[in-house]
């Protein structure tokens, strides 16, 4: 009987000839096959964010498989830029206030985002499904989780690696992200409008100490490049 | 006697496209209304009509004589599924009924008429069934036949029963003058018509059927035959041309979703194979399904892409459902299928791209799965819309569905919002109260600006001070239609815990319109 091992060795005869060849060989195989298997392994390449958020974490991007417990949408929003420009698609659960001109301006590909605004009581199964193909989904607040319910969908996040943002409450998230401080400039009493405005995030969790960021959000163009307006 | 010759009950609602739509968009039943296919109106409402726009009409002349009319590309799918759900209160208590057309729907009459006694009781009942929940012209006609039926319903007052007795059917159907005939049956004949000295269908009945063909074409044929009491209806479902079709009958009724769609399987993969080897896909299905009772019900599918073998199965497994999301027992048990493939495009167009396909159809299969959860409006694309207030420039376009009409959002729609954009946009504004430094509700005078500055904001009785605040912008909404124009002050405030508001005056009331978070 001719087994799928026995084949790798026929092939690999053909291509290396040292041992030492076969042996890095193998082992590459043996990695990707790992990967395929068991999808969010530690070493995995972490999901990308735009660079603001992203000395938020400590592997510099989102945990695959990993919760979060998000508590500004402007952040969940943000965090799902990289992901769509990547081409993955991002799904928004049980969010139905979500702001397409702020996901525009930071940068997400709109054509990538699915919405199920009003997933009734069945928001966790519907996280659950969409975790097969989404490489993010956003849970809104309104959605109740039970403990069964929660460790179900954290076993399925790890294993197609896709992360959960959960706007409220997680038990064993990853991390807590929230907007500390917002300073708005452009507006007075009366005059001006919300022209730009510099928003501070936080990362407190499990993982590692708490982090910082801040940056600034501006009208003249998307967020990332919002430095330059800082001075208003 | 042919089987439509059945003594049959209409149920009409006049106008029922433009008044679904109207109820759809939240417009004023009163407010002008046409629905246009390919640059021609389709149909348009009594407000529109009394101003002399009518179906057939170019949409510039529908503009031209009425320029308050709100003009709206005509879906036939969400108007069979508005109509479907207003047929279900008729099918609860009477089944086996059919939809001929959005706002036109045919029962046999014997059964409901055993049930409640008599066919003029039965009518009523279902009559107030429908005015129940909140429709309110509906009328009935009963008669031998669908068409004469459908002709009583015509002569009925709203909320009335029309009913023609079998023996003066045939009389009933020849002393009808061919003007009540709806417009398009005739296909514009009818002035000559008159001009020949036939103003009844009687006449017309008498004429020979292929100098009727050769003078006026097949849809005059049509009502020929329909005259003469042949009506094709009940033995041909549809008039489309089919290559492609998958017809079976159970042997024995199945009232299981996973059954019928387990026993269609082998059938819907031959099909599928069968379109592909002629270098085409299917772009969109028809499904019958005919129930023991002898209930059709037909819809017809779109496909984002094109279908397979998958999406054809899903297909029928949601229309077997209905709108009873979920439930895996059916009202009755499935006799035959009908599967046919109605749109057809070359397959050049939907080879794989570069970056290949496969992960795509994998979202498409998981997204149609949540569909099922949830329901098929639930699941949703956003598209750029046009418009001024926030929610409007954010549509919602159920996954599977083409978006409606043009993207206008491109366009320059002054007062939209400029400046960062609002984390949340809220999809129903919440009401809140906005104080100003005189310690009462902000209000503004006539000429726009306020009579004191904004001081406060109270949102769920927690007072938050305004640090900052500009305003008003004025946004007139459908400003050139005295009855749907909104005038709206739109505000941005920035309180004292740092968050920052996108406030809307509209009517003296105040209320949250979008929030940064």
């Amino acid at each position: 009987m001719e087994t799928g091992a026995a084949r790798a060795w026929d092939a690999v005869d053909a291509s290396a000839s040292s041992r030492a060849e076969v042996l890095a060989e193998l082992n590459g195989r043996i990695r990707s096959m790992q990967k395929a298997t068991l999808g969010a392994g530690a070493e995995a390449p972490v999901v990308p964010v735009v660079s603001e958020l992203r000395d938020l974490f400590p592997g510099g991007g989102l945990r695959p498989g990993g919760v979060y417990e998000v508590l500004s949408p402007l952040l969940a929003t943000m965090l799902l830029a990289e992901a769509t420009r990547a081409g993955d698609w991002v799904a928004v659960v049980g969010m139905p206030d979500f702001s397409a001109a702020a996901a525009a301006s930071a940068g997400v590909d709109i054509a990538r985002v699915v919405v199920v605004p009003h997933p009734g009581g069945q928001g966790i199964r519907v996280s659950a499904t969409l975790a097969d193909v989404m490489s993010i989904v956003v849970l809104g607040e309104a959605a109740d989780v039970g403990a069964g319910e929660a460790q179900r969908l954290e076993a399925r996040l790890r294993r197609t690696g896709s992360v959960l943002l959960r706007l409220g409450e997680w038990a064993g998230a990853e991390d807590r992200l929230a907007v500390a401080e917002r300073q708005w400039s452009g507006i007075r009493a009366g005059h001006g409008h919300l022209a730009a405005c510099q928003v501070t995030a936080t990362a407190r969790g499990r993982a590692a100490a708490p982090r910082r960021v801040t940056f600034v959000l501006s009208e003249m163009s998307d967020a990332r490049d919002g430095l330059e307006h800082s001075n208003e | 006697m042919t089987q439509s010759m059945t003594r049959s009950l209409v149920l009409w609602f006049p106008g029922w496209s433009t008044a679904a739509e109207a109820r759809a968009r939240g417009l004023a039943p009163e407010s002008p209304l046409a629905l246009v296919v390919g640059g021609t109106v389709f149909a348009c409402n009594d407000a529109a009509a009394s101003w002399g726009v009518k179906a057939g009409q170019r949409m510039r002349e529908a503009q031209a004589a009425c320029p308050q009319i709100e003009i709206r590309p005509y879906d036939i799918d969400a108007d069979y599924r508005a109509f479907e759900s207003v047929f279900q209160h008729v099918e609860e208590r009477a089944p086996g009924g059919q939809i001929l057309q959005p706002g036109l729907c045919v029962l046999r009459v014997r059964g409901p008429s055993r049930y409640y006694g008599g066919e003029h009781r039965a009518a009523e009942t279902l009559v107030d069934a429908v005015r129940s929940v909140g429709i309110r012209d509906i009328r009935a006609g009963i008669a031998d036949g669908i068409f004469p039926a459908e002709l009583a319903a015509r002569r009925a007052e709203p909320g009335r029963i029309v009913a023609i007795p079998s023996e003066q059917t045939a009389r009933f159907v020849a002393a009808v003058p061919i003007d009540e005939l709806p417009a398009d049956a005739l296909a514009g004949a009818g002035p000559l018509l008159h001009r020949l000295g036939i103003h009844l269908l009687g006449d017309y009945a008498r004429l020979d059927v292929d100098q009727v063909r050769d003078r006026f074409g097949p849809d005059a044929v049509r009502v020929h035959r329909l005259a003469n009491g042949d009506d094709p209806r009940m033995v041909v479902p549809t008039g489309i041309t089919v290559e492609h079709e998958i017809r079976r009958e159970f042997d024995e009724p199945l009232d299981r979703v996973d059954q019928i769609a387990f026993s269609l399987r082998a059938d819907i993969d031959a099909l599928a194979e069968q379109v592909t080897a002629t270098g085409k896909v299917a772009t969109s299905i028809s499904v019958e399904l005919c129930d023991e009772s002898g209930r059709l019900s037909e819809r017809h599918w779109l496909h984002p892409r094109f279908f397979r073998a998958a999406d054809i199965v899903d297909r029928v497994r949601w229309q077997v459902q209905g709108a009873h999301t979920g439930a895996a027992a059916l009202a009755a048990p499935i006799a035959a299928v009908r599967i046919a493939v109605v749109g057809l495009d070359d397959r050049a167009h939907y080879e794989a791209g570069l970056w290949g396909d496969a992960a795509d159809q994998r979202v498409h299969a998981q997204l149609t799965r949540v569909q099922s959860m949830v329901g098929h409006a639930e699941v949703c694309t956003i598209e750029p819309g046009a418009g001024r207030l926030l929610r409007e420039r954010q549509l919602l376009v159920p996954w599977g569905e083409k978006r409606r009409g043009a993207d206008r959002s491109g366009q320059p729609w002054p007062g939209a919002q400029t400046g960062v954009a609002p984390s949340l946009v809220l999809e129903k504004a919440a009401e809140v109260t906005v104080l100003d430094t005189e310690g009462a509700v902000a209000s503004i005078t006539e000429r726009g600006t306020l009579t004191a500055p904004l001081s406060a904001l109270s949102i769920g009785g927690t007072v938050r001070l305004l640090r900052g605040w500009a305003g008003p912008w004025k946004i007139d909404v459908r400003w050139w239609d005295a009855r749907t124009h909104q005038r709206v002050h739109r505000f941005q405030a920035v309180d004292d815990r740092g968050d920052a508001w996108m406030l809307t005056l509209q009517n003296g009331r105040w209320s949250i319109e979008a929030r940064y978070d």
